[in-house]
């Protein structure tokens, strides 16, 4: 190197004028103030407010073009007199700021593992709540949006699932912390309430020794959401506005017509009773060849939804003031009818500055609206989960109407065929008339406020305050109307219902911190001490009412005397009284914590963090809990012996070890309770006597799980950081996890208690590599994230499992992933008759058919005695796998079915920029994934009342097509139970690759801008779930994750959290078209 | 600020505070024989159809899907049967319900009945205590006695073993006897147990303890006790001369004529429309047994899950006038009191196992089955309002005692004494049956099979005189078709007395399981 520079300046030849103009590579707008200096020398100038440049220099000199935030340009002069540069912006940005917690850090100078997501990344696909943008966009972050339904909030899982409880992230909001936020189905996610417009960036704390800042509560990783600032500039006023479409692809959801449903039933009947058989008189009608009408039920419950966006900010300030300010109106119609979402937002973010003194503001008002009609049943939520499978697998001849216009009534034989059999609908309701009258109306109303202070009392040391409010205030509104005699009959009038609950919530936050930061000759430190201290009110009231005479809902109100009236004895009439119900409680948290970050050199980094939390849910002898963490990175490219190496441009090592926590269990359980409840009751002198008893146990030792994590990474910056890697292995293992156990039954204790018990481990691997492939003409980025994450239970409660139940095909074992699938193993399907008694007992017929009438029941000669497969096993039926050889198919064979967790999963940026275009594309995919298809036992029970699925009515098996993928058709399944649960039948494989996001955007260019004074304006349109390649036959393979669902008997089990991977036939995510524009002024 | 208390619900260490709350306590004791949402107690359901799989009468069909006891008739069940696990459960929660109100009632607040309430009130606790625990050992035999109200000591709760049967016996002995010297003459209030409730439980304890534990000199204990009761106690026999079998029993297990006079305990039950979230305590024993038939809304009548064995219909006399109003039998039709259109009759067993029936779980129906009909005459017309019934539940009654003392009397000293046959006659007089002149236990025992059919009794009678080897042979010799063989696989050792719940073993590490299991 030394010798090529010394060549270089002996070998400078003839002296020459050279000229140019400096742009910006994005619009072509001149570049004021670049420095152009000839490499090697101190010679130099700068551009002009033009962007022209002058400079003296010889052919052999190299001119160096470099401005602040833009990557530096070097260029041999040669023969050129003209030299023209456009300069493309730096946006691999070594010196971004990431976001830690209770502070900030450049980039090159962080230890810890963060991912970061900018504003305008997460714009880029148009939703109503961020979660669903951070798809794909960042390494070991799994986001699974858990249903199509407006504001439906969405998993996310950071660096795999720690545990079977709520393994959700904490949320932290402009330094206030909102806690782990699970969302269900049906749910309007509370994170929906913050307008994705404002966010300013999104860094996710990934390992512990990042996370451990924010203790107790850091377990499942941290998500800390910054929004947007004002700025020391002239007032920016920005309009945004966007309009998209959900589509709905009514062919995803394999449907059977009318006649092909009939022509199933018809073989059905034939083969389930003789071939004499006449058929069922309104099947053989339609086989005949009449065509009375059809009703396609999901059209009827779906439409294409509409999302619209609008939006005004305003930003400005100078040296000693800035602001942010926003209105936001997002109205979005789900695909379901009834169903939509609407929310209202204001923003005033405020920072002043006095002397030595700053302080400032952060003020958010959200107030949201919406209707989830037709996905809440206080009854039975499970039935409107699968809902869609409901209208899906309905009979097509059902009718919608009746005669007199009115919804069809299952009950009224008036309104149907008279030859038709069979009820409308496995719960006998009309299920569109369900969802057009019930009314399930939510409002939330949130409100966040923080007031700061930050005093610098010498240099170099701040004190800071900050104290916060957060009020939210939600009601549900619910309307179960019942009927007239002949009107939709789904309901008996005793069953209408006026519901309305209300329930608020007061948090208040105080954190003080104090910081020094000090530069001294190499070593430079920053160091921080901290406290926090956050209380937490719930209160909620509840009044029912029902059994309304008249059947408007209009008119219902409380107390009125129109009331049905039961018949509980002969002559004995009872009206049921309203319900009224309240809930109440409290939660707080008191922290102190500390950070020391030193830097030696600039290549030696140390950060080491501890924090003590005390949470109000445990007892006080388990009340505190302390979590350390330490990390180092290694600034290898500083160091002498890498200066040589020209390709690598930078290049650090990383290693953190640190421990976090979680306080994600039940309170108050380390109390015991005195329980009123109704068990408790008796009736002495047959007259009711409220009872009173020990409820719950107290459970003095619960304690904090602990997480523990060791990370370990490399930086590598390459080509003067065009190419980026960033690699990260961790480990990461859950500790004491909560579990609910069953309490000691001698003690007779009414409920579970919770108690430390399991362990369960994730190690993984992630890689992100930025790239800027190609410069000029055109720019060409690509961001790839792949992650490779393994999930191990260790144990929980020394218990051989927990789930892998009937009917509950997830399970946590020692051994195995959380959640994966436990039952039946499919061998295929049964050929012949020799095959069905050479296989392990299912159901094979024991006695029976004598065919060749000698007296034995010689099943297993050619004499082919065999049932008639009517009651039994039969060809055509599934074969299980005997596991254990004993030789009965059972609930002993259950294996490992599938897993629901991906192997490795992905997600790719690609963006192009052309002047004023820049169109991004986002791939992502997860590969190594089963779902377990719920809907397919639906399918297949078919008796008569449903419709199956194409699926299974195509390719199912017969004598004449044996090579089918569904075994033969069957009426109630009983014979072998082909489609009983714990199935593996019911699992398809899940991978898929989808363009999730597809942008095209065209900045107007200078000129333009300054005919009409604006700074900057932009038209876009975007395409969101554009295509999907699978396997999965389902409408969507990204299925809704878990939610929390109660088995039957809550006593002896507890919330399943963990049911991972079902499909059951929620709304499903569809393709979304927007059109948009934003303007600044 | 951290310390933070659940503002809903009661402090355990300020309750009960005054004598309104002793009486919930109170309440919660007895409730404890029949609590749970869903029919998981004792008397509310489970325990009782669980008794009832076990024996020789009645069988539930179904496959291994076929809900809580589709294990138990087949013996198929394991150590996770939930059936198995919540009649363990509750009986425990009845344990410890009756301990919290014996502690409870030693506080020191002052009581309106002075000493003497307060000694009344021990007293009922310790009744309830000792016929949980006497549940408790003649199904699992030895189980940990818990005695303490106080359950703070976690490690105790951990590791809690088994202690053998006689010694739960001698507690039984002690709680009953305390019980006969505090408890009044006649109850407090409808439904509290009396001094009769005592005697009549602490005779029944000793005639099954004498088989369990071979204590023979116990059968004279039971017989002078029983004596006493029979002869000196308010409650008689329901038969009224001018009636036949149907009249009497339609007053003794009618709702509306709940607690009569042949009622010594019952089980409360109470239902006014609403379930147990409302306050209501209905049982849902009838609903579990009774055919199925859906009527409309709230109102239905029947789960369908007891059936009768073939053999039992074959066993069981149709001179016995019991016989029609207990069971469903072929050509009985099956009345709706005017309530629907359709009347059902019962020509077989697949017309009121109608489609719906077989919807329900997928279960195959046998030829030759009859359903339950004894609860249903109160029921029917009640169509147990939301699945609750309100008829209260007979523990002990009058003819239980008779047929008590009879045995007891016969097997002190191996002869039937004259007072002891006449018992037995009364039984069978009202059952519109003759005389007998002369009865062997075997005689008594097929009369408490009738008498007391699907009441709780019949497994408990195989069990302690370890006769059901032979009971399960008869049922399968008896059977003409060779579909009630659930019994063929029944082992002495690992089926007379259950395994202890999964549940216990795990979270008791002083439980061991027994070995054959």
């Amino acid at each position: 190197m030394a010798i090529m520079v010394t060549f270089a300046l002996l070998a400078r030849g003839q002296s020459q004028t050279i000229t140019g103009k400096v742009t910006d590579h994005s619009d072509n707008s001149p570049l004021p103030g670049v420095s152009v200096l000839i490499k090697g020398t101190t010679e130099g100038t700068i551009t002009d407010g033009d962007g022209n440049y002058s400079i003296e220099s010889s052919s052999n000199d190299v001119l160096a073009f470099s401005y602040i935030g833009f990557i530096s340009e070097e260029i041999e002069v040669g023969n050129q007199s003209v030299i023209n540069v456009s300069l493309m912006a730096d946006i691999t940005q070594l010196d971004e700021i990431v976001v830690i917690g209770f502070g900030t850090q450049e980039k090159k100078d962080v230890t810890g593992s963060i991912s970061s997501v900018k504003g305008e990344t997460l714009n880029e696909i148009p939703a109503p709540s961020f979660e669903q943008a951070l798809t794909g966009r960042a390494a070991g972050v799994q986001v699974t949006q858990s249903s199509g339904v407006p504001g439906a909030g969405a998993n996310i899982n950071i660096r795999g699932i720690g545990t079977v409880n709520n393994a959700q992230p904490l949320y932290v909001v402009d330094g206030v912390i909102m806690g782990n936020i699970s969302t269900d189905y049906a749910q309007i996610s509370p994170l929906s309430m913050i307008n994705p417009n404002d966010i300013e960036s999104i860094d996710i704390l990934k390992d512990a020794s990042a996370s451990a800042i924010f203790g107790a509560r850091a377990a499942n990783g941290v998500v800390i959401i910054t929004t947007k600032r004002g700025a020391t500039d002239q007032m920016r006023v920005t309009f945004s506005a966007s309009y998209s479409t959900f589509v709905v692809d009514d062919s995803k959801f394999n449907r059977l017509s009318g006649p092909d449903w009939a022509e199933y039933y018809d073989d059905l009947q034939t083969y389930m009773r003789d071939s004499t058989y006449t058929g069922q008189p309104f099947v053989q009608r339609v086989v005949e060849g009449e065509r009375p009408q059809e009703y396609n039920w999901l059209d009827e419950a779906l439409r294409n939804g509409v999302m619209q966006d609008y939006g005004i900010s305003i930003s400005g300030g100078n040296q000693n003031s800035q602001y942010f300010a926003s209105l936001g109106y997002m109205d979005q119609t789900g695909i379901m009818l009834n169903s939509d979402l609407k929310r209202y937002s204001m923003r005033l973010n405020s920072d002043h500055k006095f002397g030595r003194l700053k302080f400032g503001n952060t003020f958010y008002v959200a107030r949201s609206e919406s209707n989830r009609v037709g996905m809440s049943d206080p009854s039975d939520p499970e039935n409107n989960r699968n809902l869609i499978s409901r209208l899906v697998y309905i009979n097509p001849y059902h009718p919608v109407y009746g005669d007199d216009g009115d919804w069809a009534n299952p009950n009224n034989p008036a309104d149907y065929d008279p030859d038709f059999e069979g009820a409308m609908d496995y719960i006998n309701q009309n299920a569109l008339w369900r969802m057009h009258e019930f009314k399930d109306f939510q409002e939330q109303t949130r409100l966040v406020g923080s007031f700061y202070g930050d005093w610098e009392m010498i240099d170099g040391l701040n004190l800071r305050s900050m104290v916060s409010a957060d009020i939210t205030y939600n009601q549900i509104e619910l309307n179960e109307p019942g009927n007239d005699s002949l009107g939709a009959a789904s309901r008996p009038a005793s069953q209408t219902a006026l519901e309305f609950s209300n329930n608020q919530t007061f948090t208040w936050f105080i954190e003080n911190t104090l910081t020094y930061n000090k530069k001294f000759g190499s070593h430079s430190l920053t160091a921080m001490a901290g406290y926090q201290a956050q209380n937490t009110r719930y209160t909620s009231s509840l009044s029912r009412d029902g059994d309304f005479v008249n059947p408007d809902p209009d008119i219902w109100h409380f107390g009125t005397n129109e009331k049905t009236q039961n018949e509980i004895a002969p002559g004995v009439f009872q009206v049921t009284d309203p319900v009224v119900g309240d809930g109440l409680w409290e939660e707080a948290w008191v922290s102190y914590f500390g950070r020391i970050m030193y830097e030696y050199k600039d290549r030696y980094l140390l950060t080491a963090t501890v924090r003590r939390d005390g949470s109000s849910k445990f007892g006080s002898e388990e009340r505190w809990g302390t979590f350390p963490a330490f990390s180092a990175g290694w600034r290898i490219k500083e160091e002498a012996f890498m200066q040589g190496i020209e390709v690598i441009s930078s290049m650090k090592l990383r290693a953190g070890y640190g421990i976090s926590g979680s306080d994600n269990t039940p309170r108050y359980q380390y109390q015991s309770l005195i329980g009123q409840q109704g068990q408790f009751n008796y009736s002495f002198d047959e007259t009711h006597t409220q009872g009173g008893a020990l409820l719950r146990p107290a459970n003095p030792f619960i304690r904090w799980e602990r997480m523990k994590m060791m990370n370990v990474g490399l930086d590598l910056g390459l080509y003067k950081n065009r190419l980026e890697f960033v690699i990260d292995y961790f480990t990461k293992t859950t500790e004491d996890m909560f579990f609910q156990i069953q309490s000691p039954l001698e003690g007779g204790f009414e409920s579970n208690v919770s108690v430390n018990a399991g362990e369960v481990k994730n190690s993984g691997l992630e890689l992100t590599i930025r790239s800027v492939n190609i410069v000029s003409p055109i720019r060409w980025n690509t961001d790839l994230n792949v992650s490779f994450i393994k999930n191990e239970v260790v144990n929980v409660a020394n218990l051989e499992r927990i789930g892998g139940t009937n009917g509950v095909v997830n399970q946590v074992a020692p051994g195995g992933e959380i959640g994966e699938f436990f039952g039946y193993e499919v061998e295929g399907i049964f050929q012949d008759w020799d095959e069905v008694y050479n296989h392990a007992y299912q159901n094979q017929a024991t006695t029976g058919v004598d065919s060749d009438g000698d007296g034995i029941n010689d099943y297993n000669t050619s004499a082919r005695d065999h049932a008639t497969g009517l009651t039994n096993t039969a060809p055509g039926d599934v074969k299980f796998r005997d596991t254990n050889g004993d030789g009965i198919v059972d609930a002993d064979d259950w294996t490992v079915i599938g897993s629901p967790f991906p192997d490795f999963s992905w997600g790719m940026t690609n963006t192009f920029s052309y002047k004023g275009i820049s169109l991004s594309i986002l791939l992502q995919g997860v590969h190594g994934v089963d779902i377990y298809g719920n809907s397919y036992g639906r399918m297949f029970s078919s008796n008569g009342f449903y419709a199956p699925s194409t699926l299974v009515t195509k390719d199912r098996w017969s004598p004449e097509n044996t090579g089918a993928e569904y075994p033969r058709i069957f009426e109630n399944d009983a014979a072998n139970e082909n489609f009983r649960p714990n199935n593996q039948m019911n699992i398809e494989d899940g991978s898929y690759v989808r363009i999730k996001n597809l942008r095209l955007a065209y900045n107007l260019p200078q000129k333009i801008l300054k005919s009409i004074s604006s700074a900057n304006a932009q038209i876009y349109v975007t395409a969101t779930n554009l295509v999907t390649f699978t396997k999965y036959s389902g409408y969507d393979p990204e299925v809704g994750g878990s939610s929390q669902r109660f088995s039957g008997d809550q006593s002896r089990r507890q919330a399943r959290s963990w049911t991972y991977g079902q499909d059951s036939g929620t709304v499903p995510l569809t393709r979304q078209f927007t059109v948009g524009a934003s303007i600044t002024f | 600020m951290l310390d933070q208390k659940d503002e809903t619900a009661k402090d355990p260490d300020l309750y009960p505070e005054n004598e309104t709350e002793l009486m919930s306590v109170l309440a919660a004791a007895y409730a404890g024989l029949t609590a749970g949402n869903s029919g998981e107690g004792f008397y509310s359901g489970e325990g009782l159809l669980l008794i009832e799989m076990l024996g020789d009468n009645l069988y539930r069909t179904g496959n291994e899907f076929d809900g809580n006891v589709g294990y138990i008739g087949g013996l198929l069940y394991t150590t996770e049967d939930i059936g198995i696990f919540n009649t363990y459960r509750f009986l425990y929660i009845g344990v410890a319900r009756a301990n919290q109100l014996i502690a409870a009632a030693q506080r020191g607040f002052p009581l309106s009945g002075g000493e003497t309430e307060r000694n009344q009130i021990i007293a009922e606790g310790r009744f309830l205590r000792a016929l949980n625990y006497f549940h408790l050992t003649l199904l699992w035999g030895n189980v940990p006695l818990q005695l303490e109200d106080d359950l703070s000591d976690t490690d105790a709760l951990l590791n809690n073993p088994s202690v053998p049967a006689s010694e739960i016996y001698g507690q039984i002995i002690a709680d009953l006897e305390f019980g006969i010297e505090n408890l009044p003459d006649t109850p407090e209030q409808r439904g509290r147990a009396d001094i009769w409730a005592a005697k009549a439980l602490l005779s029944k304890v000793y005639l099954f303890g004498a088989d369990e534990m071979g204590e023979t000199s116990w059968f004279g204990l039971a017989e002078s006790l029983a004596a006493d009761v029979v002869n000196n106690s308010p409650y008689n026999l329901v038969d009224d001369p001018n009636r036949d079998t149907h009249g009497d029993y339609l007053e003794l297990f009618d709702a509306t004529t709940n607690d009569n006079e042949e009622v010594i305990f019952a089980v409360q039950h109470y239902n006014k429309g609403g379930n147990w979230a409302n306050g209501d305590t209905g049982g849902r024993y009838p609903l579990f047994i009774l055919p199925r038939y859906i009527g409309q809304g709230t109102h239905s009548w029947g789960f369908g899950w007891g059936y009768l064995y073939e053999s039992a219909n074959i066993r069981w006399s149709n001179e016995d006038g019991r016989k029609d109003f207990s069971v469903f039998l072929t050509g009985d039709s099956i009345h709706f009191e005017n309530r629907d259109a359709q009347d059902l009759i019962m020509d077989s067993i697949t017309t009121f196992n109608n489609e719906v029936e077989a919807l329900h779980a997928g279960r195959i129906v046998r030829p030759y089955g009859a359903g339950v009909q004894k609860f249903w005459w109160t029921e029917a017309p009640l169509r147990n309002v939301n699945a609750n019934s309100d008829f209260n539940f007979p523990v002990i009654r009058f003819a239980d005692m008779l047929l008590i003392h009879a045995e007891a009397d016969l097997m002190a000293d191996g002869t039937l004494s004259s007072a002891g046959l006449e018992n037995i006659n009364r039984v069978r007089r009202r059952a519109d049956l003759g005389d007998l002149s002369s009865a062997t236990r075997d005689d008594i025992l097929a009369e408490r099979r009738w008498e007391l059919f699907a009441e709780g009794h019949r497994w408990y009678d195989l069990l302690r005189t370890r006769t059901a080897e032979e009971a399960f042979a008869l049922l399968m010799s008896d059977d003409t078709n060779g579909d009630d063989r659930d019994k063929a696989n029944f082992s002495a050792a690992r089926h007379y007395k259950l395994p202890y719940p999964l549940e216990a073993t795990i979270a008791n590490q002083g439980l061991e399981q027994k070995p054959e299991w």
